[in-house]
């Protein structure tokens, strides 16, 4: 200790900045900024849910009309894939060849740059595309991003109104809404595009003599109009348009198709002209549940349109959902009818504002808890100091990440709630010590304080940087998990090294001027704890036995901590999932199926969703899914259409206003949910979103091998064997379709020949006459969006393949051909799907859990394949590598792989942790050993760790392992201030077993005050779905940590010294 | 101590700040009861080709799609969706929606919601 602080040259780092800031007027201004900047930041960094993870990645559809998939597969897919082979940053590629369309998805690595990667990737496939085979149709390359899913949705309903009118008025509405700022890609779900149906019958048109070719030809050629060019004439130039363009169905139906008796025949005469919705594809109605606090419909379902509005990259999802909805307001009662219903079905600005604010609401109490335990340790003036700089320095942190670009989501805020306990220690240990001082000494205040803190500067330089390396390769988790626990480890470094700054300058400016340097009496609680500690230390020290015995109670302690997860007492998982405001039924119903089973089972689903006491509104979407959500997105449901595909979307009451969590309640539908899946033979899956970041499926195996006939079979042993009968599986499906049947039509060539008709003309009759031909559009100028003409036979004509020898064909000669004459009707088994990953033609077998975790089914099937054969065929099984494709294997992949990858990641990092630590140790003590006695209070955590997960019921989960490495920073401070004081006393001279007993004794009020601090810190989170592991981490390994510490570090030192003396 | 005492408190009504109550669930609009016949579909009501025949009259047309008021299990009028074949003397035959097992509501309508109890009058078997 120097007798002259205002030397520079005896100062260390902290004591020079104290020595500088403790009685500057830059201090209060500093205070002053970093409070105003924060608070400026808080309110100007965009909020989200969860920190956004960029995942670049595109579905290029390209479609090869009437090649089988296996033909797509070797013609467009293998191709594809060989020109986007060896893109730099491209993760997977996977592919789907379909009936005449190929998929192929490309997945690029998680952090890549988005613009740049499907630029580069439009660019590969574009300057490639000679080296597609002839008859492959243009690509459509369609970027899947985060930003094009929708941040509000708004449902309009009606009764009233035809689908094709609530169309027309959800495109107006959307029209309106898209004006507000940052809004990007916006749509409108259900209702009917209004449409010129033209309804063409066959007899009177046999009657006539006309045929669609003939009617389709004269509509054509009636429907023009181009600019002809223009008059000039008396100075005056005028414009020309010349045609006769379409623009009413009146219209349309008074063309003259043909003659016959030398009287014209009208296109009504043969035909129905009607202006209006036609055939129904898809159908979107909300229903209102028990919750629903609005005015209710007559009606318990609705037809309804939704309007979904996504928001542009980087833009304030709160900002922007306020603004479409203060928009909407404006449009109730003028541009929306009095009679249309309109719900808010999705606000995800809300959303994420009310989870923020409800974490800076936890953040505040405990900032509240744990002033409200320093004023009992140190006093109100001390606690005040303390207090002030917690603000500061939680402020500047959250100043940081705006200008980083960060967002403030909810792990950030917790990364706050988790820091708080530790950012305090360094100003407690700061003003800890200028209390000493001024008790002892107090003659100059500044001196004193700056000699104090100059004292402690060492240290406390060190522990802080410990705990920041602990967090540090946090950085290196790869994959999904990366960038969503990414805040973590970004924000606590930020915030501890804030504190250390704080504690050298704010908090001995602030002590200088309030604190007072007297001491009151030591409380009675404190003087009995010390007592009974100094008691029990020399009674340990003075005898070997209960050393031993001591030693054998630790390693029994940790041993037994350590078989709780052997025994299952302890379950591992990745993240437990959350509670929600919504959650998702998908449907899938029998390959052939139509649009109304479909929408009968989605009714059904409506019909058990509409009861439960929380649920506010539903969509029903039957035919196509409704607005899509991100996992929804990473699950491929964008490409999920057709008469087979419904969903449900549920929306419940606020979390922060029911007692119930979403988890909960979904668990009280499931069994009406599954019945009604077993009732109508229907895939029906309940998803829920997932609290971290989301796959494909929670369990996933995909199966590769050389013959993919052999794979669906394999694929469909799995999934109605080891799958269905593994306990806690739900929603076992696999990528193996059921068998469905197609007509198709051959047509003989000969015959065809000799009557002089062509295949071609042949495909082009029945595509009118079966599915309906768009010709052109009719130009009504006030419509939004365009209103096509539609060819198209009654429904009614169309229903088996009996009704084709309907059809006629007319040859050059005018002759009638019926189609029957030359070509037959075959039925044969739909062709199936070939999926393929990387190359690899795959099956996938997936399923989700109905609860606990999805490691342990995964690790029971494991085991059973590994015995047994599944389809005659032992499989071989991986989990990282991807398997050759010359036998059959399997990969295990899903939720469960991700769980591997992050605690495998999370592993090393925390080896990293403890090396980087070890070594740092080892600088500032000069010996390889101490750092080791230091480091033993590390595993101890573990035995508060895994018996606080058992007595809180909860998983081990990756917050919980996040949690362990805090840890490590947090104890390692504990020992480290121990043996220091331990080495201080034993230079001041005392004895070896003095210096061990006082050490202990002196540093046990503020051990026990920092770790209480950050128990009490934590306490807010314990309670939180997610995060409540991390919480368990840290209160119940500080505690064991703590108390364990107090004891086997200074008998760790005591026996080290004893041995090296012993040694000479 | 007055001290603690205080902070106990102000922590407490911290905690009761944080617990939001819902609104209050809407009451159900009025559904009057409605008296109607309804008629009971059964095998005999399908063609040859094994779709079902209604009267055309049954069918409504809810906001432009086809559908028919189901008899649901506890006497409530259920809109189902439906695809419409061909009409013959006052019947129309139905492609897709219906199982052949289901009660229809037949009309009048207006005074009939998607949910409105039915009251019924005369149950009539399939022609």
């Amino acid at each position: 200790m120097t007798e002259r602080p205002g030397a520079n040259a005896h100062l260390n780092i902290a004591g020079r900045l104290t020595r500088y800031f403790i009685d500057s007027k830059l201090t209060a201004l500093i205070l002053l900024t970093a409070l105003l900047t924060g608070l400026l930041a808080l309110h100007l960094t965009p909020r989200t849910e969860n920190p956004q993870i960029v995942v670049p990645a595109a579905n290029i559809i390209v479609a090869k009309p009437g090649a089988t998939p296996r033909e797509v597969k070797n013609l467009v897919v293998d191709p594809l894939r060989a020109i986007l082979h060896g893109m730099h940053g491209v993760h997977h590629i996977y592919g789907m060849a379909l009936d005449s369309e190929g998929i192929v998805t490309v997945r690029f690595d998680v952090g890549q740059n988005r613009i740049n990667s499907l630029v580069r990737l439009y660019n590969k496939i574009m300057s490639n595309y000679n080296r597609m085979p002839p008859g492959t149709l243009r690509p459509i390359i369609e970027p899947l991003d985060v930003n094009q899913v929708p941040i509000v949705t708004v449902t309009l309903s009606s009764s009233r109104f035809s689908q094709v009118a609530l169309r027309a008025i959800g495109i107006d509405v959307l029209h309106h809404l898209r004006r507000t700022p940052g809004t990007s890609r916006s749509y409108v779900i259900g209702g009917q595009r209004r449409r010129i149906n033209i309804t063409l019958h066959p007899a009177l048109m046999r009657r006539y003599n006309v045929t669609l070719v003939d009617i389709q030809r004269i509509v054509e050629a009636t429907n023009i109009d181009i600019p002809s060019g223009w008059f000039i004439n008396a100075n005056h130039e005028a414009t020309i348009h010349a045609g006769g363009m379409l623009h009413s169905a009146r219209e349309i139906g008074s063309i003259v198709v043909s003659l016959y008796n030398h009287e014209p025949v009208y296109l009504r005469d043969v035909a129905t002209v009607t202006d209006g919705g036609g055939r129904v594809k898809n159908v979107h109605f909300i229903g209102f549940g028990r919750a629903y606090s609005h005015l209710r419909p007559r009606n318990l379902e609705l037809p309804a349109v939704t309007l979904c509005l996504a928001k542009k990259a980087g833009t304030n999802a709160v900002t922007v959902a306020n603004g479409v909805l203060a928009r909407l307001k404006v449009l109730e009662g003028t541009v929306i009818p009095p009679s249309v219903h309109v719900d808010v079905t999705r606000d995800d600005g809300q959303r994420a504002n009310s989870a923020v604010n409800l974490l800076i609401r936890h953040l505040f109490i405990a900032i509240v808890t744990v002033v409200a335990l320093l004023v009992v340790f140190l006093g109100w003036r001390a606690a005040a100091i303390v207090t002030v700089t917690i603000p500061v320095i939680l402020l500047v942190t959250l100043a940081v990440d705006y200008v980083a670009g960060q967002t403030i989501n909810r792990i950030t805020l917790f990364a706050l709630i988790l820091s708080l306990g530790l950012l305090v220690d360094d100003s407690i240990v700061v003003v800890e010590n200028i209390f000493r001082h001024y008790a002892t000494k107090g003659v100059d205040r500044v001196r004193s304080a700056v000699s104090a803190v100059n004292e402690i500067g060492r240290p406390t330089n060190l522990a802080t940087l410990a705990v920041i390396l602990a967090f540090l390769p946090m950085l290196s988790v790869t994959g999904m998990m990366g960038p969503y626990m990414a805040p973590i480890p970004k924000n606590v470094p930020i915030a501890m090294l804030t504190s250390l700054f704080v504690a050298y300058t704010v908090a001995p400016w602030a002590a200088r001027l309030w604190l007072k340097g007297r001491h009151g009496p030591e409380s009675l609680a404190t003087r009995v704890l010390r007592s009974g500690y100094e008691r029990a230390m020399r009674a340990l020290l003075s005898r070997r036995i209960l050393r031993w015995g001591f030693l054998a109670v630790i390693i029994l302690l940790l041993g037994g901590a350590m078989a709780l997860p052997a025994w299952r007492i302890v379950n591992f998982k990745m993240l437990p999932r959350n509670n929600n405001n919504s959650f998702d039924i998908t449907v899938r119903t029998p390959a052939g199926s139509t649009l109304e089973d479909t929408d009968r089972v989605v009714e059904e689903i409506g019909d058990v969703v509409r009861r439960n006491p929380y649920v506010t509104t539903y969509q029903l979407a039957a035919g196509g899914v409704g607005a899509i959500n991100f996992s929804g997105l990473l699950r491929g449901q964008a490409l999920k259409a057709g008469p087979t595909v419904g969903e449900v979307q549920v929306e419940l009451v606020r979390k922060s206003e029911r007692t119930i969590s979403s988890i909960d309640i979904v668990r009280a539908l499931r069994p009406a949910i599954t019945e009604i899946a077993r009732r109508n033979n229907a895939m029906i899956k309940i998803e829920q979103h997932p609290p971290g970041p989301p796959v494909r499926a929670t369990v996933m195996a995909e199966v590769f091998g050389p013959h993919y006939r052999k794979l669906e079979q394999i694929g469909n042993a799995l999934r109605y064997g080891l799958f269905a009968h593994t306990p806690h599986l739900v929603g076992v499906d696999s990528s193996v379709p059921h068998r469905s049947w197609q007509y198709s039509i051959a047509v003989d060539r000969r015959q065809a020949a000799l009557d002089g008709v062509t295949p071609a003309q042949v495909a082009q009759t029945l595509k009118g006459f079966l599915a309906g031909i768009n010709d052109g559009t009719v130009h009504i100028t006030r419509a939004k969006e365009p209103v096509p003409i539609r060819f198209r036979f009654p429904i009614a004509d169309r229903m088996g393949p009996q009704d084709l020898n309907k059809i006629f064909l007319t040859n050059p000669e005018g002759k009638e051909i019926p189609l029957s004459t030359i070509a037959t009707v075959v039925r044969h088994p739909a062709p199936r799907p070939i999926y393929q990953k990387d190359g690899r033609e795959v099956v996938y077998v997936t399923a989700g859990m109905s609860k606990g975790s999805p490691v342990y089914p995964g690790i029971a099937m494991w085991q059973y394949l590994k015995h047994h054969k599944v389809d005659g065929v032992h499989l071989r099984q991986y989990f990282m590598q991807d398997p050759g494709t010359l036998h059959y294997a399997i990969r295990w992949s899903g939720d469960m792989r991700l769980t591997l990858n992050v605690f495998r990641d999370l592993g090393s990092a925390f080896g990293v942790a403890i090396i980087l630590i070890y070594m740092i140790l080892v600088g500032y003590y000069r010996s390889f050993m101490i750092p080791f006695i230091v480091m033993i209070a590390i595993p101890l955590t573990l035995v508060g760790v895994l018996p606080g997960h058992a007595i809180m019921h909860q998983f081990f989960t990756a917050t919980s392992m996040i949690g362990v490495i805090a840890l490590a920073g947090i104890v390692v401070r504990n020992s480290l201030l121990l043996i220091d004081f331990i080495l201080e006393y034993e230079r001041a001279g005392h004895s070896r077993i003095e210096a061990v007993v006082q050490a202990g004794s002196v540093r046990l009020r503020p051990i026990i005050l920092t770790a209480l601090a950050i128990m009490l810190g934590t306490a807010v989170m314990i309670l939180d779905p997610v995060f409540g592991g991390l919480a368990i981490s840290l209160i119940f390994g500080t505690l064991a940590s703590t108390v364990l510490t107090l004891f086997v570090i200074p008998l760790g030192y005591f026996a080290y010294a004893n041995f090296t003396k012993r040694q000479g | 101590m007055i001290r603690h005492r205080a902070l106990l408190l102000s922590l407490a009504l911290l905690l009761a700040g944080c617990t939001g109550k819902p609104p209050a669930p809407s009451p159900e609009p009025p559904r009057p009861v409605v008296d109607r016949a309804v008629l009971t579909l059964s095998a005999a009501a399908h063609t040859p080709s094994g779709n079902i025949m209604v009267p055309t009259d049954a069918i409504i047309d809810y906001a432009g799609l086809p559908g028919v008021f189901v008899l649901s299990a506890h006497d409530r009028a259920r809109f189902r969706l439906i695809k419409v074949g061909k009409a013959r003397n006052g019947k129309s035959e139905i492609l897709s929606g219906l199982r052949g097992d289901e009660t229809l509501v037949l009309p009048p309508f207006d005074g009939v919601f998607d949910g409105s109890p039915i009251h019924i009058t005369r149950t009539e078997g399939t022609p």
